[in-house]
């Protein structure tokens, strides 16, 4: 599973994604302060452990995110 | 031949040696502290963070006068005082910090070549304890205005045969291709390219890959001269946030000896970001 927000940036390491417990691998985005903060950019779920409804999951909390952060900053004008 | 200014570099020997005390200060610049200092920093070092103690808190625009003398009152520093600078990301933002300690005056001030990176090449130790400062009182200077370069002064010499503008950014960004790198996306500009004229000579053109530290002086000045940065013209040196550039205006004027070189601390984020500034690809 990859996150494409975070396509291009650099990996600097791959471990453990505590969040969910799987391989990632993972660079670093700065802040507005210049805080590097470690993001996940994509995920290795292994077929042993895994089912692709259980992937879905986690795509679909993802979307969920990006959804909501969307509407935060440009909400769609329904009226 | 010997760098024109060699009294402002001193190496990670001369700096394990020398302690900080009462009149030598040695002041550790990051721009992310918490990947840096926070986890270990020279014995003796204070931290200024370039974000939070270098830049006005409302306004994009350096500190003032006031707020600079503040920070050196926190940092234990008098006017006399002998100040070694460096830092994480090559010394940049120890460059930077360095360019805006010259713009109010201060005089005694060094820059340690290589930065964290050669400190820790060399397995140097780092301490996570921080010193206590006794605040002091300091008078800076007026600003010395030749060293920053404005969007108007940038402006005005666009196409003049007697001045030079440096672009030490990325050939990437130089070309458009890209604006930032995807980990500092709240650097972009709404418009990719150069300014007009400029010429592209990356900062770690002036730069040992392996290390860190400033290249020879002969090769220093084949980089540039070679692209027609000369001596005996008016040089603007600019990046994305003026950070990149104040490292190679601080070879440009201290270790080459050039008169006349500016930093154009707004740099892309503001010639990038401006309606109707022209644009080259």
């Amino acid at each position: 599973m990859e996150d494409k927000t975070k396509r291009g940036l650099t990996v600097k390491e791959t471990s453990i994604d505590e969040k969910l417990n799987v391989k990632a691998d993972k660079g670093m985005i700065h802040d507005m302060d210049g805080i590097g903060h470690w993001v996940p950019i994509r995920w290795y779920f292994s077929k042993d452990s895994f089912d692709l409804s259980q992937v879905m999951v986690h795509a679909q909390a993802m979307e969920k995110k990006y959804t909501e952060i969307r509407e935060l900053t440009c909400p769609e004008d329904d009226t | 031949m010997n760098y024109a200014h060699p009294e402002v570099l001193v190496d990670t020997e001369w700096v394990s040696k020398n302690l900080p005390n009462e009149n030598r200060k040695l002041v550790e610049v990051d721009y992310d502290p918490v990947n840096g200092y926070q986890k270990g920093h020279i014995n003796g070092a204070s931290l200024i963070w370039w974000k939070r103690d270098i830049n006005d808190p409302i306004t994009r625009d350096i500190i003032s006068k006031k707020q600079f003398e503040a920070l050196m009152s926190k940092n234990g520093i008098t006017s006399d005082t002998e100040v070694i600078l460096y830092g994480d990301f090559n010394n940049w933002f120890a460059a930077f910090v360095f360019w805006v300690f010259k713009y109010y005056g201060h005089e005694n001030l060094k820059i340690m070549n290589g930065g964290r990176k050669k400190w820790e090449l060399e397995n140097k130790d780092y301490t996570t304890d921080e010193p206590q400062m006794t605040s002091t009182t300091y008078n800076a200077q007026p600003p010395d205005e030749g060293l920053r370069a404005y969007l108007f002064d940038v402006r005005r010499i666009i196409g003049r045969e007697d001045s030079v503008m440096v672009d030490v950014r990325s050939p990437a960004e130089f070309t458009g291709e890209i604006t930032a790198p995807p980990e500092y996306p709240m650097e972009h500009a709404q418009r990719g390219g150069h300014i007009p004229g400029a010429n592209n000579i990356p900062w770690a053109t002036a730069v040992n890959d392996a290390d860190g530290t400033f290249k020879a002086v002969e090769e220093l000045k084949q980089n540039y001269e070679s692209k027609g940065v000369t001596p005996d013209k008016d040089v603007i040196c600019y990046c994305r946030i003026g950070e990149r550039s104040s490292h190679s205006w601080f070879v440009l004027k201290y270790l080459l000896g050039y008169p006349m070189v500016r930093n154009y601390d707004g740099s892309w984020t503001e010639w990038g970001n401006m309606i109707g500034n022209p644009v080259e690809k």
